[in-house]
């Protein structure tokens, strides 16, 4: 149990440590910087956010987070706001941005873990449909975009993102459905 | 998760812990979007051109009175700059027909180091440039940035020795201000704003009734 803790810890740290100091290469392009970055920091995040599960900072996020409405709405602006192209390049130029995001992204996984056991298949659905529906638009909007998003980023790179987003919504619900399967079919055999 | 007391969820903890996430997530998407009102960088900087007029530290030598249309490229390039050219050949012609070469003039200013007096003057002849009219300028190196960066004009660097840059069409007023962006697909709207620019309502009243 400590083992894995401590290991969980060092996994998280390390790859938000990665995301930072490989921050350069990183950040050069679109895809790897929203495809790559910013998912590394907030698995990194989570895997904090599970190995602390037992803490006393979890203990008292849980008494804010009913049904995990607070940790999921947490989801929802976050990855909002760091697909908003002039939000994410602000990170390019201004330090407390950039400090922001990793803040931001890693509180996210954090909160995560803790949040989705809170809340039942309704809300998690409720939440996740307007993640993936919202990164699939966004996703969409940056490959049928004639004009540059993002001054520091070439319109391929943008395009590329734009595809790297669907796929990354599609895979998001997968995931979510074979997750929750197991669960549904246990119901149904109570039932 | 135990069910320790103390970790129990509390509705109304809960419900302010949202309105204090959703006021920060707003402000957030607020600031990232100028209020909600912009979500590419390049119509940010459109707008905050608009709203907050800033000088361009220009070489002394590219000044004017007039209003200025100004265009940031490189000599060699093959993309955009080529078809903003052949724009910026069209306006010049408009400005030549219409006779308004002491009201409005183009300024094309690189901001390729390898863009020297001579290769300028070689991009101002396969342009057919009208020195009274269109002027080619570079930048010394100690401003280029500065300047780049108070115009938000983000080059980047591209294969083949070529660059990526937001072109559009820079105005440019008599007190060398930039106070206004225009797309550089809307070349008449960009000469139209500059007109604008160069007859302040009130004189151009008088003008109409000396004209009268």
């Amino acid at each position: 149990m400590i083992r894995s803790r401590r290991s969980g810890i060092a996994c998280g740290a390390l790859l938000i440590a990665a995301a930072l100091i490989l921050r350069a290469p990183l950040e050069a392009s679109m895809a790897l910087h929203m495809l790559l970055q910013l998912p590394a920091i907030a698995i990194g995040g989570a895997l904090l956010g599970y190995a602390l599960r037992d803490s006393r900072a979890a203990a008292v996020f849980a008494r804010f987070d009913a049904l995990g409405l607070t940790g999921l709405a947490w989801l929802l602006f976050a990855t909002a706001y760091w697909m908003i192209p002039r939000g994410l390049e602000l990170s390019l130029t201004l330090p407390l941005v950039e400090a922001a995001k990793f803040a931001s992204l890693a509180l996210m996984g954090a909160l995560l873990p803790a949040s989705l056991s809170r809340a039942n298949a309704v809300i998690q659905m409720f939440f996740l449909g307007n993640l993936t529906w919202m990164m699939a638009i966004a996703g969409i909007q940056y490959q049928n975009m004639p004009q540059r998003l993002c001054n520091a980023y070439a319109l391929d790179d943008q395009i590329i993102t734009g595809v790297g987003l669907v796929i990354m919504a599609v895979l998001l619900g997968a995931a979510w459905c074979v997750w929750q399967y197991p669960q549904a079919a246990a119901a149904d055999r109570r039932a | 998760m135990t069910s320790r007391s103390s970790s129990k969820p509390s509705s109304s903890l809960t419900a302010a812990a949202l309105v204090c996430v959703a006021a920060l997530g707003a402000a957030a998407i607020w600031y990232g979007t100028m209020g909600f009102r912009v979500v590419s960088t390049e119509d940010g900087r459109r707008l905050a051109i608009e709203e907050q007029p800033r000088t361009l530290p220009l070489p002394p030598a590219a000044a004017d009175k007039r209003i200025t249309i100004a265009t940031f490229f490189y000599a060699r390039c093959n993309a955009v700059c080529s078809s903003v050219g052949s724009e910026l050949q069209q306006m010049q012609q408009k400005i030549t027909e219409q006779g308004l070469q002491d009201r409005v003039r183009l300024l094309s200013i690189s901001f390729d180091p390898r863009d020297n007096s001579d290769a300028l003057a070689h991009y101002s002849q396969r342009m057919r440039a009208d020195p009274a009219i269109w002027r080619m300028t570079g930048l010394p190196d100690a401003q280029r940035q500065n300047v780049l960066d108070l115009a938000g004009v983000v080059v980047l660097p591209a294969p083949l020795g070529e660059y990526q840059h937001n072109a559009a069409f820079h105005l440019i007023d008599a007190g060398g201000k930039l106070v206004r962006v225009v797309d550089y697909e809307q070349p008449d709207v960009a000469l139209a704003a500059a007109l604008a620019m160069s007859a302040p309502p009130a004189r151009l009243a008088h003008a109409e009734g000396e004209a009268r």
